[in-house]
């Protein structure tokens, strides 16, 4: 129920050594995609890839180094040096794609830091809770509020408590988060890091839904948020995947070099994904095998012409900068309307509506050949951005900023000018703080009567 | 030191117009306790130098010792805050709007941090402080709302007063629990008795006309007409009566704006536009007063009808930028629609000749 440590990888029998005995191959892949079942390989022996790949130093993590430095930097000031500061328990939250290396991160800078990890894991025996009463709510405050829990084998007293399973209640009601979190900030002895997967849909975004804003401001909760791992990144990690297939030369082929882009760009920064295809494509046949790598390659090839029969792919995203791009050059269809998926593309952004018109406010200007368009789609951007000041937390009326400026920009863009633009972000206005004695219209006397011919402000 | 500093008056007593409220602020403060209050008028009209003589009156010249403080905040997301406040024993007066988005924070520290520290001796002293806010009509909404609910709580220990050019864009649930004083532009014959008075003390001649003309070109700021004297005498080393009265630089580089909606409509001077307004933005004049000279200047370049289509378009843009503060999105489609209905107005001319 509660594990201490590294987390256990299912029924692991790492069987290296008991393997020649021609043990019945354990496929070592977590059957997370369903993919395991399509796999009765009769292996030689078996072998652990994810476990002997997995980062074990701060170098090998395919994570950004400054994300890196920032839970590190975390851990450091709130875990490692804890005198100076209050009673309250420290709370961390990482969001991030999936497959972007949250939970691995955190074990690697624990382990160098030798912190012990205790983690929360849903607890199975339901029917326990059913006889007992005591309830997972009540257990988890316990287990966040208590720490009775510790490893044997520790070797100090720093500690965290890490949460990436959230008990399921929570998911269908999330206010009685809230009062768990202010038990366990006022009780709790350890600082406690929350690990929330992003997904693209909001019902079940953990990340927005259980840490609102009103709570991360209440409670204190640091939030670094993981980005989706580059390509370069994910290279490097491919290229680790490649040293270890090459020593096995007995189970492993090496796969090409077009089957590796094409795993890296089917991805989309998900490592766990591309490790998983990678593993796919490195085995050494059987009669099943090889013929779904072929599929899989075939149709990764042509991913951008159809994007149908991805067997082990995730679903396709719209980046930011393909949805400005549709936006900003729109496309009519045949009958004279709009060809495009307005429904998905606002929703990809629901979550952040100001960035979004931030930047097709900054963009919009190049793509317009008409003044009296310009004209008209920046009276719909003024008039979405009325819908984002109100103080409001309601979703739909930030969705209708979007819809407006969206449909706003693609309506009245009837002499579009198609070239290539190089797409700007929003400018940050940094108000030059003013000097206390003078406000800033009358500063122009100022310096006329202090004789300086500087105004800080260039008339061009 | 600057005139304007120099013979800012002390006194309510002492105050040269709008005698009667300074009246009523005395009987205000004579049970030695007031409510909330929200002050507010134009730029220059005095707001600031009333506030300072009410919490002399309150206080005695305790409040005059002041000393420059720089507060540190962190956010809930550790970034680290800086702000300067000016304060005495009994008062401080933080803006701030001076950190931007997080104000919300600075807000809601500074008064507890006030109101948590209770005053030695009651009995000699009032037993509450007074917290200073300037600029409030630049807080954003959140802020407002923390500092309804601060406001309420810590009614005990301080009182705040709120200063504004504006109150359109202060929540309504704020200005309940405030009373309310306006603080009107003094007319131009108080500026120009107030210019010959200091005149007079700083022993130097000032002909009548220029004081007047000063007067006429301050925008009813006195402030401004003060600093304006003051340059014009550093500029020709004495006040002539034909000497000319600059105008601020920020002044004709919007006018270079409207001249240039004027002479082109196209999509590539919107773009440079929109760098101008950025510029004034970032150099910090406050949105309202470019959307207001720009309408002027617009304004002198137009005909009564586009004159009037275009007020009308100004009102419903002002209305947008006042609610938000995102100012460049309706700035921007302001100029747009003037160049609009500008390159309407040229091709009927147009039209109408062939």
């Amino acid at each position: 129920m509660k594990k201490t440590g590294n987390k256990w990888l299912g029924l692991s029998l790492d069987l290296e050594n008991g393997a020649q005995n021609g043990h019945p191959p354990k496929p070592a892949i977590p059957s997370k995609n369903g993919t395991s079942d399509l796999s009765p390989v009769p292996k030689k022996r078996s072998f652990n890839f994810h476990q002997r790949l997995a980062p074990k130093t701060v170098p090998d993590l395919a994570v950004h180094s400054k994300k890196i430095a920032e839970v590190e930097h975390w851990l450091q000031n709130n875990v490692c040096d804890n005198k100076n500061n209050s009673p309250n328990a420290k709370f961390l939250l990482i969001s991030g794609p999936p497959g972007s290396g949250k939970s691995i991160t955190i074990q690697v800078l624990c382990k160098k830091l030798s912190i012990d990890i205790t983690e929360w894991v849903n607890p199975l025996d339901q029917d326990f809770e059913v006889c007992r009463g005591a309830n997972q709510v009540t257990r988890f405050v316990e287990f966040l509020t208590e720490s009775k829990w510790n490893s044997l084998f520790s070797t100090g007293n720093k500690k965290v408590i890490l949460v990436e399973e959230f008990p399921n209640t929570f998911l269908r009601n999330c206010d009685e988060f809230g009062p768990v979190l202010e038990e366990c900030y006022y009780k709790g002895n350890y600082p406690v890091i929350f690990v929330c997967t992003d997904t693209f849909d909001n019902k079940i975004n953990l990340s927005e839904k259980l840490f609102s804003e009103d709570v991360r401001v209440k409670y204190k909760i640091a939030t670094i948020s993981f980005n989706g791992c580059a390509p370069t990144l994910m290279k490097s990690a491919l290229k680790r995947a490649q040293n270890l297939v090459q020593g096995n030369p007995d189970l492993f082929k090496i796969p090409s070099q077009s089957t590796v882009t094409a795993i890296i760009s089917t991805a989309m920064g998900d490592l766990k994904c591309a490790l998983n295809q990678y593993y796919f494509a490195a085995l050494l046949g059987t009669s099943d095998l090889p013929t779904i790598q072929t599929q899989k390659s075939g149709t990764k090839r042509k991913r951008d012409s159809s994007t149908s029969i991805q067997i082990m792919s995730r679903d396709e995203n719209l980046g930011l900068f393909h949805a400005l791009g549709r936006v900003l050059n729109p496309k009519l269809g045949e009958n004279g309307r709009l060809a495009c998926d307005f429904d998905r593309l606002v929703n990809e952004f629901t979550t952040q509506p100001g960035l979004f018109t931030g930047f097709l406010f900054e963009n919009y200007l190049k793509y317009f050949g008409d003044l009296v368009d310009a004209s008209q789609a920046s009276e719909n951007l003024s008039l979405g951005q009325t819908f984002l000041e109100k103080l409001v937390d309601r979703h739909d009326i930030l969705d209708y900023a979007i819809w407006v400026s969206v449909l706003g920009l693609m309506v009245h863009n009837g002499h579009k000018v198609s070239r290539w633009n190089q797409i700007k972000g929003p400018t940050k206005v940094q108000k030059v703080v003013p000097n206390r004695e003078v406000p800033v219209t009358d500063l122009y006397y100022y310096n006329v009567i202090n004789n300086k011919t500087n105004s800080g402000f260039v008339l061009s | 030191m600057l005139w304007a500093d120099k013979y800012r008056p002390k006194e309510l007593s002492s105050l040269s117009y709008h005698k009667q409220q300074a009246l009523d602020l005395r009987n205000l403060t004579k049970d030695g306790d007031f409510p909330h209050l929200l002050v507010y008028g134009p730029l220059g009209a005095g707001k600031k130098t009333r506030i300072m003589c009410l919490l002399r009156e309150l206080y005695g010249p305790g409040v005059d010792r002041l000393k420059v403080e720089t507060m540190n905040f962190t956010t809930p997301s550790n970034k680290k805050l800086e702000i300067s406040t000016v304060g005495s024993n009994y008062h401080i007066e933080v803006n701030p709007s001076d950190v931007g988005i997080n104000d919300r924070v600075v807000i809601m520290d500074v008064i507890k941090n006030v109101a948590q520290s209770q005053q030695l001796n009651a009995n000699t002293q009032r037993e509450f402080k007074v917290i200073l806010l300037t600029d409030v009509d630049n807080l954003t909404k959140d802020a407002q709302h923390a500092l309804r609910r601060t406001m309420e709580k810590y009614i005990a220990n301080c009182r705040i007063i709120l200063c504004t050019t504006s109150i359109s864009r202060v929540i309504p649930a704020i200005r309940s629990r405030c009373l309310c004083i306006r603080v009107p532009a003094p007319s131009i014959d108080d500026i120009t008795s107030i210019l010959t008075n200091v005149a007079a003390k700083e022993s130097v001649s000032l002909p009548p006309e220029l004081a007047k003309r000063i007067a006429e070109k301050s925008d009813r700021n006195l402030r401004r007409a003060l600093l304006m004297c003051e340059a014009c005498k550093v500029q020709k080393q004495g006040l002539v009566a034909s000497q000319s009265v600059s105008e601020p630089d920020w002044q004709i580089f919007i006018r270079n704006i409207a001249s240039k909606i004027v002479k082109e409509q196209s999509i590539a001077t919107l773009a440079k536009i929109r760098e101008n307004l950025y510029e004034l933005i970032i150099f910090g004049i406050p949105s309202e007063i470019i959307f207001n000279t720009l309408l002027e200047e617009m304004l002198k370049n137009c005909d009564l009808e586009l004159g009037r289509q275009i007020v009308e378009q100004a009102a419903l843009y002002e209305h947008r930028m006042a609610q938000g503060n995102k100012e460049i999105f309706h700035l921007e489609a302001f100029v747009a629609k003037c160049m609009c209905l500008y390159q309407n107005m040229m091709q009927e001319l147009m039209a109408c000749e062939f």
